[in-house]
């Protein structure tokens, strides 16, 4: 590095999460400031593991086509790079395929022709594991504990990419890429620090841009951003007249979800994995009116009243013996016994026949531990192809 | 003395990944921030006892320029895993809202 930035870079963020969306008037106005990237982040760790385990996108698939298609349009008429991170919600191979197809899907559709790079960042669990027996991977804190078992047996591990793996896609002439994991930062930040934005600088402006629009003072619905950097700072302004930035809603967005407001982590990490827990069944009572989301925290045990919700989780080895199992419990608890009273009682009111519902499998993460690597893109495989 | 919320615009807790939760508390003016840590209510310790965890473990931040206290602690469960009540983290701040302030003692 150690050149002056003498003119400024801009960057578009289509919005917070490519699963929710954004006013197609904000984007378009956004894209006339003359942006030199477009990015959007379509995952995040937030709603749990289950789509990282199941290989399930988050979807809608209509509403990820729509803004696709926009921001597609959009970059390819402004000549500039579009970058995705963490495709399908988990950024795993599954979620990478489903992304992608979309993309191509609308490239046909609509006769567009563009150089497309897919990041692909799900681990080889033998490589992982051999790595770890070398102790190369270290645990972040607070970290489950990692066992080469547990490696083996996950169901899907993704690595978290930097900068570096999108920086070698836009070398390569990529016009569009599609990252799997992938720090959110890093697709803003990327293409400013090949341009010579200071480090300090674009990630910060990165991380104020990753969730869209929710840097405003009152955010009424997912919307664009666009930042301009320079040398000594950047300034963030919503392209939607209806919202507006302030000092305070600004900073208050550097701090949302970092647990240290003086470092923001693109870090190349290994993340999420899971694993089956090695149990039989469990039986979780959540009571809501009582501690139903605080658990053992809640400081207000009881509030006055005559209802209480309650939902009974069960989870089994098995599908299958969960669902044996749900309707005995559900039964036990309509008639259990209130001390007070004789003769038998019914207490649940149900609002739905059946009452228990199968959810399918869960899932848990089990490593947030980093990979010492050499080569920051060593475990991003890059697939190129013309659409 | 009023609760912690009067003397804040924000109060929100969420997860800092799926391991640890963080909790910003953003003041309406610098007087409001000094009176709050003046009284002790907010420390690593406080933290420390109405989130049961170690106070050795509370990361505990005062950005006096943005007039904020932002707190992290490592979650009791990781989100999503059985034991979990909240996958995002959102819900942990109420205890925060109705803390309530004492005035200081006399000098």
């Amino acid at each position: 590095m150690g050149r002056e930035l003498n003119r400024s870079i801009k960057a578009v963020a289509a919005s917070g999460n490519l699963s929710t969306g954004f006013r197609e008037e904000s984007l378009v106005a956004a894209m006339r400031t003359g942006p030199s990237v477009l990015g959007c982040d379509a995952g995040s760790t937030d709603s749990g593991p289950y789509y990282l385990g199941s290989g399930k996108p988050r979807g809608p698939r209509q509403g990820v086509k729509r803004n696709l298609q926009i921001m597609l349009r959009e970059a390819l008429r402004a000549g500039v790079p579009m970058v995705i991170g963490t495709a399908g919600h988990a950024g795993g191979r599954p979620h990478l395929r489903w992304t992608t197809e979309i993309i191509r899907e609308i490239a046909l559709e609509r006769g567009w022709h563009f150089r497309l790079a897919a990041i692909d960042s799900e681990l080889e669990k033998g490589a992982l594991a051999a790595a770890f027996v070398r102790g190369e991977v270290r645990p972040l804190s607070p970290a489950p504990a990692l066992s080469e078992e547990t490696i083996l047996g996950a169901e899907r591990l993704v690595a978290m990419m930097g900068v570096e793996p999108i920086q070698r896609a836009l070398r390569a002439g990529a016009q569009v890429i599609v990252c799997g994991r992938c720090s959110d930062v890093a697709i803003y930040a990327a293409l400013p620090l090949l341009e010579g934005v200071p480090a300090s600088v674009a990630f910060h402006a990165g991380k104020i841009l990753e969730c869209g629009a929710a840097a405003v003072a009152q955010r009424l619905y997912p919307d664009s951003m666009m930042a301009e950097l320079q040398q000594d700072g950047f300034r963030v302004e919503p392209p939607n007249p209806e919202l507006r930035c302030t000092p305070q809603s600004v900073s208050a967005h550097t701090l949302y979800e970092n647990a240290d407001p003086y470092v923001v982590v693109v870090e190349r990490k290994i993340a999420e994995i899971f694993a089956l827990p090695g149990l039989e069944y469990t039986l979780n009572f959540r009571v809501y009116g009582g501690d139903g989301s605080m658990g053992e925290l809640e400081p207000v045990s009881w509030v006055e009243g005559h209802e209480a919700g309650l939902v009974i989780d069960v989870v089994a080895s098995s599908q299958g013996l969960a669902s044996d199992i749900l309707p005995l419990v559900w039964h036990t608890a309509l008639h259990h016994p209130i001390p007070e009273y004789e003769g038998m009682v019914s207490n649940l009111a149900f609002p739905f026949s059946p009452p228990g519902i199968d959810v399918g499998p869960v899932y848990r993460f089990c490593a947030n531990h980093v990979w010492e690597l050499s080569d920051p893109c060593a475990p991003f495989q890059m697939q190129m192809e013309e659409v | 003395m009023p609760p912690l919320w009067q003397y804040t615009k924000l109060i929100r807790s969420k997860n800092a990944g799926p391991f640890e939760l963080t909790f910003d508390v953003m003041f309406k003016d610098e007087s409001g921030l000094r009176r709050v840590l003046a009284a002790g209510a907010l420390s690593p310790e406080q933290i420390g006892q109405l989130y049961r965890v170690d106070a050795a473990q509370v990361r505990f931040f005062v950005l006096a320029d943005l007039l904020t206290v932002k707190i992290s602690i490592p979650r009791k469960a990781f989100s999503g895993d059985l034991a979990d009540t909240d996958i995002y983290g959102c819900q942990f701040h109420g205890p925060l809202v109705t803390l309530e302030i004492e005035e200081p003692a006399p000098r």
